[in-house]
């Protein structure tokens, strides 16, 4: 069984082949080095890890350095001149520290909003605030249909969009959000389902 | 003491230390809520390196405690 599973393991790596680079903030890595998630099987093994491109993230790093800037600009105006020094020194560290704050949430919604195929199924990780997320998982068998979507200059210039995968499990779509090279995240899930589809006509059962 | 000494006895300084140290307070729970939150996801999705957005959470924990303690005690 353990032989039968590693063989199609490296169908599947001859196939796809290695993409991406395999540092802590990749977007778009193939058969990544130390990733694995809790849920995930004994023999079951990553293919794909993605997360939304970097670009997603320019709008709040615009909005924390216009932020950082803030304090400059409070010296010179009331109720803030007028208070004592030591007062500015703490509203000033307690504001930095707001922005770091800020900018981790927003950093940890993007670090934490993972995409993951495996050679069993996908996984979608939504990291929507520090107080939401969710883990949803569909085997590759019950994928019915993908659907890739790029729309717009910033998709077109900077290479990313969006894949849609309708499945019959319990979770019907799973949205793909922003990730980089689409087309080739669609051809990698349609090449996982071939592949999926050919071992169950030949009998073999992970 | 009655209660109108008790109102005379209110300075702008003490409303603001008052609004600071509440405001820094509720930022303290949250801070630590999204340490907690970094350590539940990091459990939940292993990656290469990882530790660094765990370092993070915990500077931004130990940033907020370091701020309030300032504002209890220096102001």
């Amino acid at each position: 069984m353990v032989g039968k599973a590693n063989l199609s393991f490296d169908a599947i790596k001859k196939m796809i082949g290695k993409m991406g680079s395999d540092n802590l903030l990749t977007s778009f890595v193939s058969f990544p080095n130390r990733v694995c998630f809790e849920t995930q099987d004994d023999e079951e093994k990553v293919i794909l890890f993605l997360r939304q491109h970097p670009i997603v993230n320019l709008p709040w790093i615009f909005m924390a350095v216009l932020m950082l800037t803030l304090p400059s600009i409070f010296i010179f105006f009331p109720p803030f001149a007028s208070l004592p020094s030591s007062y500015q020194f703490v509203v000033t560290s307690g504001w930095y520290m707001f922005v770091f704050g800020y900018m981790l949430a927003k950093f940890m919604g993007w670090f934490f909003n993972i995409y993951i195929l495996t050679d069993e199924r996908i996984v979608d990780v939504d990291f929507k605030n520090i107080f939401f997320r969710r883990i949803s998982t569909a085997k590759t068998e019950e994928v019915q249909d993908v659907n890739i979507q790029s729309s717009g200059s910033f998709e077109t210039f900077f290479g990313y969009g969006s894949v849609f995968i309708q499945t019959a499990a319990e979770v019907s779509q799973f949205e793909f959000l922003y990730v980089p090279n689409p087309d080739r995240v669609g051809k990698i899930l349609n090449q996982l389902i071939d592949l999926e589809e050919q071992e169950k006509l030949e009998g073999r059962v992970k | 003491m009655d209660i109108f000494t008790l109102i005379g006895s209110i300075t702008f300084l003490g409303i603001v230390k008052f609004l600071l140290v509440t405001l820094l307070l509720v930022y303290a729970v949250f801070a630590m809520l999204m340490m907690r939150q970094v350590s539940a996801m990091t459990k939940a999705v292993t990656m290469k390196d990882d530790y660094v957005i765990r370092i993070l959470g915990v500077i931004n924990f130990g940033f907020s405690i370091a701020v309030l303690l300032m504002a209890i005690f220096f102001l």
